[in-house]
């Protein structure tokens, strides 16, 4: 029996070392094996900003990012349209996201708001903040690219800052990527919004270049005359007269720029009344999404200018005649229909128009107003002077206004006809001259409270931020 | 050695008490199991070497010889190598064994070889008596005559025997005290004595399926269904086959315990979610592991969404449920670890099936089927249609209808009625099935090769179908010595969908019931001079169309090294690609606008493979028997997908080509890896059949997780005790024939929160001007394992010779350090973040499964299943919840199933409009603070109950699916009543009409200036609200088949081995208070499931 032990055959070893070999190489290579290199259709953040082609590929992100989706791109969902709705320039039909606009009714939850006037713009200043903070820790770039991208990048921040401090009031302003920080911003009060927006502008301003020639002279990204326009109209929209006159100056003074006396090609791509346009992106046969969801290509159109700005035009302006289309229906009732024609192309594969965010008449008027508050009514270089260049161009008689108050009233009208529908200035206007109670309180189809001049802080946004209040009147 | 002999032999002779001999005997068995073990591998040395030659020599000489050349050593006494005398012998180039084979060849002498040493002794038989021997000859044939091939013939207690011939025919040298065990893969072990017989010819039964026999797959390895310690539920083919069904995962629904599985679309080739035992992880996916042959199989759709008609394409689809042996469902902690961080949802197995030994056999089977909708809504006729609407015109203030207002304005004949859901819905699918298998093979070899084909056309109008053709493909091989073990599968799935871009479901329900007549007098379209927009026949024209290339291939090899030592590898690779075509041409469009063509083209391609060697080692230790497994896993996910669109096209005929676009757009293009590596364990004792402990572990590296965080351990205990082979039991429970107490605890994790989300990356948009890219994620990069603690205990009892067997189980799973895409605002610039919480979710459960053999008589059979599970969900934890993104969400101490909803009152029966709960109390009843109603939208128990009756050959199977629930009723997908071009369900015209009216369906109302529409928007849209959770219970007739099986005498005189004619039905009827389509998915936008009643004829040749 005592031989049982050496007997027997199975050596525990053999498969104990095995196992254990086994083991090793599992555990061994485990490390390894499991490293992936990074996906084929993403770069790693340090990498972008490793050179100057990869960092420039992040700004024009940016601009691809706005042209499309909602905010900026002109389409359904955007401020252009939105806005138009939110003043008294267009209606619609359409039954379900934009009635809240039209007839002043928004909800905390109405969704459009939240994702277009908040997250957006919320997402580029995000973009514009790992731009300057990715370039900041960047040792590859040149110098000069360097300087124009974080001109281009303060100038995003600014320019979407400026948006949501009219549209919301005190807002958070964001000048980081950490998440933590921004989880529970608080409101920030819209003056200080106002004072980081003209600090970014006038940094975006000593940075940039003076030309396009960073964009093959296209007029797509901002410049110098693109910062120094939009801080003309900071500047009026906080009442600094003075700065917003000089900035106005600056843009009409540049020889790049002027008004061009055929109204049908103000909107083609560069032309010279642009500073800056966003060009087109999507794959469909769209030059701009104003064009293609103005004018109308089918009975029972849904969207249509209202009869408010339709009598608001003086006779024989030109703008009424070129920039406002008519359309009758074919259905038998020979309904018209009235609609933004500023954009002539509803679809069609050979690009000829770009999206228009700012052009030289908005300067005109811009400085127009300043001179008025600083009492520069009629004479030479006056408000005056201005407001008939504008009304010149539209084959209209020099303005009879010759007070402050008038001329000022006489500027908002030419606003109006000049600006409508583009980037809501309508809307912005009525806002900050206090004029949207006398005005939109009138009109019976719309449901109208004075606490309607700012839009409603989103539910589900105040649900992930435990320190954002909501605006009076939601 | 002789003293050895000499001390049994005084034992035995001198009566001791039996136990004392057992042991002694139970030691020599061993001893000699372990000598037989040296002795197989001395033979592979010693093979060709020993040659000797002699006449009439002495036989010791002889082995001296054998001695010298073998390097052996010889141990025999001498008195007995004396008494064998003398010997001739001719041994060439023979091996060890074979010389001394020849040497004591007839001498009544055996041998033994340990370690170096041959030890010669006399053949314990030779102490008894001397048997006569004689060959005796026979045939072995299956029940109805068959010969079988193969099969082992072997004289009990020894390893001699015989394998059947081709003609199942055998002959073996025999005693005629020896008993011969017939044993033959498939078929039950038959033991004969063989008497004095010169012939025995036998017929085996094939094996049948009972409790004691079944084994359960656990991935890894197969466990007896009695022996099991995890929780595994198990349909087989036999289930599968009985259902009209392209999908296997719609074979399941009710028939598992604690699974629940819900039908997308009735669309074919749409997605089922599957559920095992509730929602686990608050945002990270909660979707089983899948496996196929063990390989991991891919369960997120490829889909590149271009089309929402076939919602979620369902890989599944790629699987032939007729290849499908059996599909098992492990749950469990004990089950589950194995898997690690994979097996937090529970992992789904399904095994293809595998060729039996046995004459060739072709199985055809062949189907035709019909479906239709099963149910319809009721809606408002045109009468009805046109009272509401000009109500909701009195309701906005007496504004007549607008110009665009066609269906009420006059414009169009409102006389016209069109039942929409029966234009649009109600034509008969016909679907044809051919399924035709060749199997067979030998006990050692067998195979299967099945193809599949599958043709159907859709309840829309137009040439719409879904087609697919399968291969399956089997190989087993055993090698002779029964060491070497090879596995081969491969299955390859070609199908194409062609399906109507947008599913017309909805717009059965959002159109007038007075809209235009489809198509003009000439034949055209009808765009009713422009005013209809909408004319559902155009959106037919839009087309979109799947094809996928399904490829699965699977090889095991195993060898035992040693007796009870195993070496395994798996390998695997499985290959998905999905293309898609979705077009908009310009017939569909209204001519009048000079429409341009468009196209999308998109698809997805899916490549794994996987590496899983592993050791397996069966050893028994006193009464027990130990079993260990260890393994390791190397695995890679690469999945790409790409969307391009191409639009102004002039042409419909060039729409198919991207390249004719005039304009072109890449939308997306994506690329992922994924890669795994882990190392993992079993550790099986099985005590006297009593007591069974099972320990089970993993560690596991994942490259979704960033560096450092990529590895984790999971592990688990289970154990299960069948008191029913306890004396004690056996004795005082006699009607008690199995029982067990099981148990176990354990964890496992998940990874399913995407790949790479640990990385600071940027991706590409639309060039501007050149390259344009931007930020992907927030990314952090530390972030863990979710982790998943799972304990259950369960009870098994089976009564009267198990005729009824019963299971109840009860689990506890609990998911904590939450890994979720936590909520942002937008102010940090993304809508979440993929981190860990410290969320713990609570799922517990009962479930319970009940068989029973109700009626079992020679001619008749019932048989009955019930099954019900009761689940419930409960967020145990969330520190910080106040301040989190989920405050309004969930509450702690409530199940993640339970909404945080706005509270309707009713309708206010001076206004007509709804009134919502002013919880906060500051005026606006639609404010963030004001959720309050919680409201639980989900299942408060589902189950089964199966019934299958047998009559000669007859056979009835029925399955009832019950679901005891709440959902969102049909305001959850309908406009506001009285809104334009939008019919209604008929229990609208309960509306309040003027003040006083006590209803809770407020007044029709089709302008935003009357509040009416918002709050209606405020129910669903920006809600949701109350009240429209409502009870969306139902019991369905899921499954019923008949079929009769051709009397044995008529098959075989039709040359057949069997015919089956059958008649069978999917989802025949259902009972629900639900308004709405379908109560499984109240959607409105998806096709509801379907009623299918088909007919087919299965045959084997």
């Amino acid at each position: 029996m005592k031989n049982r032990k050496k007997y027997s055959p199975v050596k525990p070893l053999n498969w104990v070392s095995f196992i254990a070999i086994l083991f090793t190489i599992g555990l061994g290579s485990c490390e390894k094996f499991i490293r992936i290199e990074p996906p084929i259709d993403q770069i790693v953040r340090a990498n972008v900003f490793s050179d100057d082609a990869a960092a420039i590929s992040a700004i024009r992100g940016i601009y691809s990012a706005m042209i499309s989706e909602g905010f900026a791109n002109g389409a359904l969902s955007s401020a252009t349209y939105l806005l138009a709705l939110s003043a008294d320039e267009m209606k619609t039909t359409e039954t379900k996201f934009q009635p809240p606009f039209y007839s002043n009714s928004l909800l905390a939850g109405t969704e459009n708001v939240y994702t277009i006037f908040w997250k957006q713009p919320y997402t580029y200043i995000y973009y514009a903040n790992a731009i300057l903070e990715g370039m900041a820790a960047s040792t590859g770039m040149t110098a000069a690219n360097k300087l124009q991208l974080e001109g281009e990048a303060k100038f995003v921040r600014a320019f979407c800052h400026f948006y949501l401090v009219n549209l919301f009031g005190d807002v958070p302003l964001v000048q980081t990527t950490d998440y933590q920080q921004n989880r529970t911003i608080s409101r920030t009060p819209a003056q200080q919004v106002y004072q980081q927006i003209i600090a970014d502008l006038l940094d975006a301003k000593e940075k940039l270049a003076g030309d396009y020639s960073i964009s093959n002279t296209e007029r797509i990204r901002p410049n110098k005359a693109v910062a120094t326009a939009l801080l003309a109209r900071v500047y009026l929209y906080t009442d600094d007269w003075a700065n917003a006159e000089t900035q106005a100056s600056a843009v009409i003074g540049n020889s790049n720029y002027r008004l061009l006396d055929d109204l049908n090609q103000v909107f083609l791509k560069n032309s010279e009344e642009s500073i800056w346009q966003l060009m087109t992106v999507t794959s469909s046969s769209i030059n701009t999404y104003e064009g293609n969801i103005f004018i109308p290509v089918s009975n029972n159109w849904s969207r249509y200018v209202t009869s408010e700005l339709l009598t608001a035009f003086e006779a024989n302006d030109k703008r009424r005649e070129h920039w406002i289309g008519t359309y009758t229906s074919t259905d038998g009732t020979n309904t018209i229909t009235y609609y933004p024609f500023k954009y002539k192309i509803s679809s069609g594969t050979t690009i000829t128009e770009y999206s228009m965010v700012m052009r030289l008449a908005e300067q005109y008027l811009i400085r127009a107003e300043a001179r008025a508050q600083q009492n520069k009514v009629t004479g030479a270089n006056s408000a005056e002077t201005d407001v008939n260049t504008i009304r010149g161009r539209a084959g209209l008689n020099p303005t009879v206004a010759n007070t402050k108050a008038a001329m000022l009233l006489a500027i908002e009208q030419e606003r109006r006809v000049e600006l409508f529908t583009e980037w809501g200035h309508r809307w912005l206007d009525l806002k900050r001259t206090n004029r949207a109670n006398a005005v939109l309180g009138a009109l019976s189809y719309k449901n109208w409270q004075s606490t309607d001049v700012l839009f409603p802080i989103n539910t589900t946004e105040m649900d992930n931020n435990p320190n954002l209040t909501q605006n009076p009147g939601y | 050695m002789k003293k050895i002999v000499q001390s049994i032999g005084t034992y035995e002779d001198s009566h001791v008490n039996r136990q004392v001999y057992k042991k002694m005997f139970l030691i020599m068995k061993l001893i000699m199991i372990l000598m037989f073990f040296a002795c197989i591998q001395v033979s592979a040395r010693g093979y060709g070497q020993i040659t000797v030659s002699v006449k009439n020599a002495p036989m010791q000489k002889v082995l001296k010889e054998i001695q010298k050349q073998s390097g052996y050593n010889f141990l025999y006494s001498y008195d007995l190598i004396e008494k064998a005398g003398n010997i001739s012998v001719d041994i060439q180039d023979a091996s060890l064994t074979d010389a001394v084979n020849t040497c004591i060849k007839g001498k009544n002498l055996t041998y033994s070889i340990v370690d170096n040493t041959v030890v010669i002794k006399a053949k314990e038989a030779d102490v008894v008596q001397q048997p006569v021997k004689y060959t005796l000859k026979g045939k072995v044939t299956d029940k109805n005559g068959n010969p079988l091939t193969g099969v082992n013939v072997l004289i009990k207690g020894t390893i001699k025997g015989a394998v059947t011939d081709d003609d199942g025919k055998y002959s073996i040298e025999v005693s005629d005290n020896a008993i011969l065990v017939f044993s033959f893969l498939g078929y039950q072990k038959k033991e004969i004595a063989v008497g004095n017989r010169k012939e025995i010819n036998v017929s085996l039964l094939e094996e049948i399926a009972e409790l004691k026999e079944v084994t359960v797959n656990a991935g890894y390895y197969t466990v007896k269904e009695k022996e099991r310690t995890g929780s595994i539920s198990k349909v087989d083919s036999k289930a599968i086959e009985k259902q009209p069904v392209t999908n296997p995962l719609q074979a399941l629904q009710g028939r598992m315990p604690g699974v629940f599985i819900q039908q997308q679309s009735g669309v074919s080739g749409s997605g089922f979610s599957v559920n095992i035992r509730g929602i686990n992880s608050i945002a990270a996916g909660n979707e089983p592991m899948y496996i196929i042959d063990g390989v991991p199989f891919t369960s997120t759709s490829l889909a590149s969404r271009i089309s929402f008609t076939v919602p979620d394409i369902s890989p599944f689809n790629s699987i032939n449920p007729a290849d499908i042996e059996s599909i098992e469902v492990l749950k469990d902690a004990d089950a589950t670890a194995i898997y690690g961080s994979r097996g937090a949802n529970g992992v789904v197995l399904v095994t293809t099936k595998k060729g039996k030994a046995g004459k060739t056999k072709v199985d055809i089977n062949v189907s035709h089927g019909f479906s239709k909708v099963g149910h319809y809504m009721n809606l408002l006729n045109t009468e009805q249609y046109l009272e509401m609407r000009h109500e909701a015109f009195k309701n906005d203030g007496g504004t007549p209808p607008q110009p665009w207002d066609y269906d009420i304005n006059g414009v169009w004949d409102t006389t016209r009625y069109t039942d929409w859901q029966r234009e649009l819905l109600g034509h008969t699918k016909q679907q044809t099935n051919v399924n035709v298998s060749i199997s067979g093979g030998n006990e050692l070899t067998q195979f299967v090769i099945g193809g599949g084909f599958w043709h159907e056309t859709t309840v829309f109008p137009g040439d719409f179908f879904y087609g697919k053709g399968s291969g399956h493909f089997n190989l087993n091989h055993l090698s002779e010595n029964k060491k070497f073990r090879i596995l081969l599968s491969a299955n390859y799935t070609s199908d194409k969908n062609f399906q109507p871009a947008d599913d017309p479901t909805y717009s059965t329900i959002n159109l007038a019931p007075d809209a235009p007549a489809i198509y003009k007098t000439n034949g055209t379209l009808n765009w009713e001079n422009s005013t209809w927009w909408d004319n559902p026949f155009a959106a037919l024209l839009n087309t979109y169309e799947n094809k996928s290339d399904y490829f699965l291939t699977n090889m095991a090899v195993s060898y035992e090294i040693l007796p009870g030592l195993k070496l395994k590898s798996t390998l695997g690779y499985t290959s998905l690609i999905l293309d898609e075509q979705r077009f908009k041409p310009i017939s569909a469009q209204n001519p009048a606008i000079n429409p341009t063509g468009g196209a999308y083209f998109g698809g997805g391609k899916s490549k794994t493979w996987i590496i899983e060697p592993q050791a397996e080692y069966e050893r028994k230790i006193g009464r027990g028997k130990l079993s260990i497994l260890v393994g390791t896993t190397f695995q890679q996910d690469v999945h790409t997908g790409e969307y391009i669109t191409g639009g102004g096209y002039t042409s419909d005929a060039l729409l198919k080509n991207i390249k004719s676009a005039p304009k072109m757009g890449i939308q997306t293009n994506t690329y992922t890896q994924y890669r795994y590596q882990a190392v993992f364990g079993r550790l099986n004792y099985n005590l006297d059949g009593k007591y069974i402990f099972n320990i089970t572990g993993r560690r596991d590296g994942s490259s979704r997780f960033g560096p450092g965080k990529q590895f984790a351990n999971f592990g688990s205990l289970g154990m299960a005790w069948i008191f029913s082979n306890e004396n004690f039991i056996k004795n005082s429970l006699p009607y008690l024939s199995f029982g067990k107490l099981r148990a176990s605890y354990g964890t496992t994790g998940n990874d399913r929160i995407g790949d790479y989300k640990y990385l600071d990356t940027y991706s590409s948009k639309n060039a501007y001007q050149g390259s344009a890219i931007v930020p992907n994620r927030i990314a952090i990069a530390d972030y863990a394992w979710e982790e998943n603690k799972k304990l259950e205990v369960g009870l098994n009892l089976g009564f009267i010779q198990d005729r009824i067997t019963m299971e109840a189980g009860w689990y506890r799973n609990r998911s904590s350090n939450q890994l979720v895409g936590f909520p942002l605002p937008a102010t940090t610039g993304f809508s979440s973040v993929t981190s860990n919480f410290p969320a713990t979710v609570q799922n517990t459960g009962l479930e319970f499964m009940l068989n029973t053999i109700n009626i079992k008589s020679k001619d008749f059979s019932w048989t009955s299943s019930f099954n019900i599970t009761f689940p419930q969900n409960k967020l145990v934890a969330y520190p910080g919840i106040e301040t989190s993104s989920y405050r309004n969400r969930y509450e702690v101490g409530e199940s993640l199933y339970k909404r945080k909803l706005r509270h309707v009152i009713g309708v206010d029966p001076q206004t007509g409009v709804y009134i919502f709960e002013d919880v906060n109390g500051d005026g606006n009843t639609l404010g963030a603070e004001d959720y309050i109603a919680i409201k639980k939208v989900g299942q408060d128990y589902f189950g089964g109950l199966y019934n299958s009756l047998n009559y000669k050959g007859w056979q009835l199977d029925f399955f009832l699916q019950f679901v005891k629930q709440t959902a969102y009723d049909y305001r959850s997908f309908t406009v506001a009543p009285g809104n334009m071009n939008a019919n209604q369900p008929i229990e609208v015209m309960q509306r309040w009409q003027k003040p006083g009216d006590i209803t809770d369906i407020q007044m029709f109302t089709q302008s935003w200036d009357n509040p009416g529409l918002t709050y209606y928007d405020y129910l669903y849209g920006s809600g949701p609200a109350s009240n429209i959770v409502v009870d969306a219970s139902f019991i369905r007739l899921q499954n019923i088949s008949l079929s009769w099986q051709l009397p044995e005498n008529l098959a075989k005189a039709a040359c057949l081995q069997s015919c089956r004619l059958y008649l069978q039905a999917q989802n025949l009827f259902t009972v629900t208070n639900y308004i709405g389509f379908d109560p499984e998915r109240g959607s409105g936008y998806n096709l509801p499931p379907l009623r299918t009643i088909a007919f087919g004829i299965q045959i084997a040749l």
